[in-house]
């Protein structure tokens, strides 16, 4: 007899009272079904957190002065000299200085518009999500001759100018007790969120070459770094690299402990911790229910193999062996975890998607449940082996029962 | 085709020993028609049980189709049932949920033959026995008549050294047990080797040879000078 003859008649036997076949799957279609869900949500959160963060740059750290220590004296303040020593650092992409101050702009409808002016380099726009829309953003020029270039975002385009293609133009600066004229040499892109109108909360900003900024700073100020951002080659790498840097700028300045480096990286896996705990807890009580959904396998092919008492008696009348009527029971009760594990991948991965609209509704987000290839094939699997696992007593005691008797059982 | 030398069964039911028989010797040639016969208790259905490699014996020999079988066990004897042995029960013992071609082909579907080869020897078997038409009914569909020659076109599917029916006609009114006798005798004509238990002395006239069994051993053994001849047609005009 071939497995697929088994395969078909097995299917036939269990189909034939589907009332008893459909609750003695549910326990593992519910087992099965709250781990996909599980899974697709947990998966779907964590791959759109690491696309989110691909946006900001998952390989950024930043690196800064504790100046809220005591003791704190000016040799210790981040310089240029820092920013080559880290730049210099095998596992370093690129590394650019952060500085930043305020002003106000004027609005075409006559306001003002509260903005940070941001002081950096080229090197900057590597790390966040910029995307320009026209013209280009700071270079080595601007900060070489520390010319008054500016790149501003589009909404702020669109509120100053009322038009958003304004590389070329001129605005005004004010500051508290002066103001300045800046040169526009790009638009960065905004969300389409972003280009309404602008609110008194609104805040603009302004990105600007490091070297024109320090002139709008106080003297104390000049030459100081407030913080660097820098790119990881190698994110496996990245607690060495941290401790390597700080490791460098306190020997440089001779002290210890001033200095922090913040990752994103180290966000993403505080999360991805929450995440997977969470994770492993449902998969868990999930586990608990495959357990139960198992013995409920068990309890039912017992009962069946007792009705079947003399069915079992004929074949072996007939010829078959006892691994004949072990395989057969056991198949059947593979068939049994198997389907109902199918249905729960099914049921759980559209609750998934269910959850994931109210989830993307709920919080103005994209989110997309993720079923893995891998998860299906573990759930293939584990349900084949509560149906084995829970199939082979029973399966065992029909192969054993003797001939004589089944025929005799009423 | 059937040498059995001292047969001899013991059953142990706790302390209690039943000797259900007391060294029976048989010999059963090819083409032979044997009834059994006897009171219930008398050792007739251990003994069919144990020609049917169904049950084992306590001592004795048994040599069926020139093979020594007093020794085999488990997969062997499965294996034996299923080639040399072909069974009609009381009770026909059809699988309700098959189709009777279906449960035709149940024995070559254990003895390994493809499945189109199956089909066919079925088909055949189901011709043999009149039911032709009535390939594809289930069980539940069919008479009592009808259910029991299914079971014998099961019985004869793999070519079996010898068929064992037990009392095959018990369950039947006396018109369906002709039918059923006319086909065993037919079978008989052409070569089978047929042993039958029954109690019904008009039935046991049919067979070419009685056997009775009392307490666990044969007390007669003789042939039939003048076997009936079974005719449905005739049986009618009666």
């Amino acid at each position: 007899m071939n497995i697929i003859e088994q395969i078909t008649s097995a299917f036939t036997n269990v189909f034939s009272n589907k009332m008893r076949t459909f609750l003695t799957m549910l326990g593992i279609i519910i087992g099965i079904s709250s781990v996909i869900m599980i899974t697709s949500i947990g998966i779907g959160i964590k791959s759109m957190m690491d696309s989110e963060f691909d946006k900001l740059g998952s390989n950024l750290i930043v690196i800064y002065l504790k100046s809220w220590m005591n003791n704190v004296k000016d040799k210790d303040y981040l310089t240029d000299e820092d920013l080559e020593l880290i730049k210099n650092h095998p596992n370093i992409e690129y590394a650019a200085p952060y500085i930043s101050t305020s002003a106000e702009v004027d609005l075409r409808n006559q306001s003002k518009l509260y903005c940070s002016i941001t002081g950096t380099t080229k090197e900057y726009k590597n790390q966040g999500n910029f995307e320009l829309k026209y013209g280009r953003f700071l270079n080595d020029a601007d900060n070489i001759g520390g010319t008054k270039a500016a790149v501003i975002s589009e909404w702020m385009a669109k509120a100053m100018f009322g038009y958003t293609n304004v590389t070329g133009k001129t605005f005004k600066v004010d500051f508290d007790d002066y103001s300045d004229t800046l040169t526009i040499v790009g638009v960065l892109k905004s969300n389409e969120d972003d280009m309404g109108f602008v609110s008194t909360y609104s805040s603009g900003e302004i990105f600007m070459p490091i070297k024109k900024v320090y002139d709008y700073k106080d003297e104390d100020d000049k030459d100081i770094i407030d913080n660097i951002y820098a790119g990881v080659k190698d994110t496996s790498k990245l607690t060495q690299t941290n401790k390597e840097i700080l490791r460098l700028l306190e020997v440089k300045h001779n002290n210890s402990d001033y200095y922090a480096i913040e990752s994103y990286m180290d966000q993403v896996k505080l999360i991805t911790k929450v995440i997977n705990g969470i994770t492993a807890f449902i998969g868990f009580v999930a586990a608990i229910s495959l357990l139960v959904g198992g013995i409920g396998v068990m309890n039912i092919m017992l009962v069946t193999v007792t009705e079947r008492t003399r069915e079992i008696g004929i074949r072996k009348s007939l010829g078959a062996t006892n691994s004949n009527i072990r395989t057969q029971f056991l198949i059947e009760a593979v068939i049994l975890s198997l389907t109902g594990g199918i249905i729960g991948v099914i049921i759980g991965y559209l609750s998934s998607i269910g959850i994931g609209l109210i989830i993307s509704a709920a919080a103005d987000i994209q989110f997309t449940p993720v079923l893995s290839i891998f998860i299906i094939t573990l759930v293939v699997i584990i349900s084949s082996s509560i149906g084995i696992i829970f199939g082979v007593y029973p399966a065992a005691k029909a192969a054993k029962l003797d001939p004589i008797e089944a025929l005799r059982y009423e | 085709m059937i040498k059995a030398n001292g047969i001899r069964k013991i059953y142990k039911n706790g302390k209690i020993e039943v000797e259900a028989l007391k060294g029976v010797d048989l010999l059963v040639e090819k083409g032979e028609f044997v009834s059994i016969m006897g009171a219930s208790g008398s050792g007739k259905s251990t003994m069919m049980n144990i020609l049917g490699c169904l049950d084992t014996m306590t001592s004795g020999k048994y040599f069926l189709d020139g093979e020594d079988i007093s020794k085999t066990s488990g997969n062997k004897l499965a294996y034996i049932r299923n080639k040399k042995i072909g069974f009609v029960f009381q009770s026909f013992n059809l699988l309700p949920k098959l189709t009777a071609i279906q449960n035709v082909e149940l024995p070559m579907i254990y003895g390994g033959v493809k499945p189109k080869e199956r089909h066919e020897k079925a088909l055949e078997a189901m011709k043999k026995v009149g039911l032709a038409e009535r390939i594809n009914h289930k069980p539940n569909e069919m008479s009592g008549g009808q259910r029991q020659r299914v079971a014998i076109a099961r019985s004869l599917v793999n070519d079996p050294a010898i068929i064992l029916a037990d009392e095959p006609t018990g369950n039947l009114d006396s018109k369906s047990s002709v039918e059923i006798i006319e086909i065993f005798q037919k079978l008989n004509f052409d070569g089978a080797t047929i042993v039958m238990v029954t109690h019904e002395p008009d039935i046991a006239a049919y067979t070419k040879r009685i056997v009775k069994f009392t307490d666990g051993i044969i007390i007669s053994d003789e042939p039939v000078k003048n076997p009936l001849i079974a005719e449905v047609s005739r049986y009618e005009h009666n």
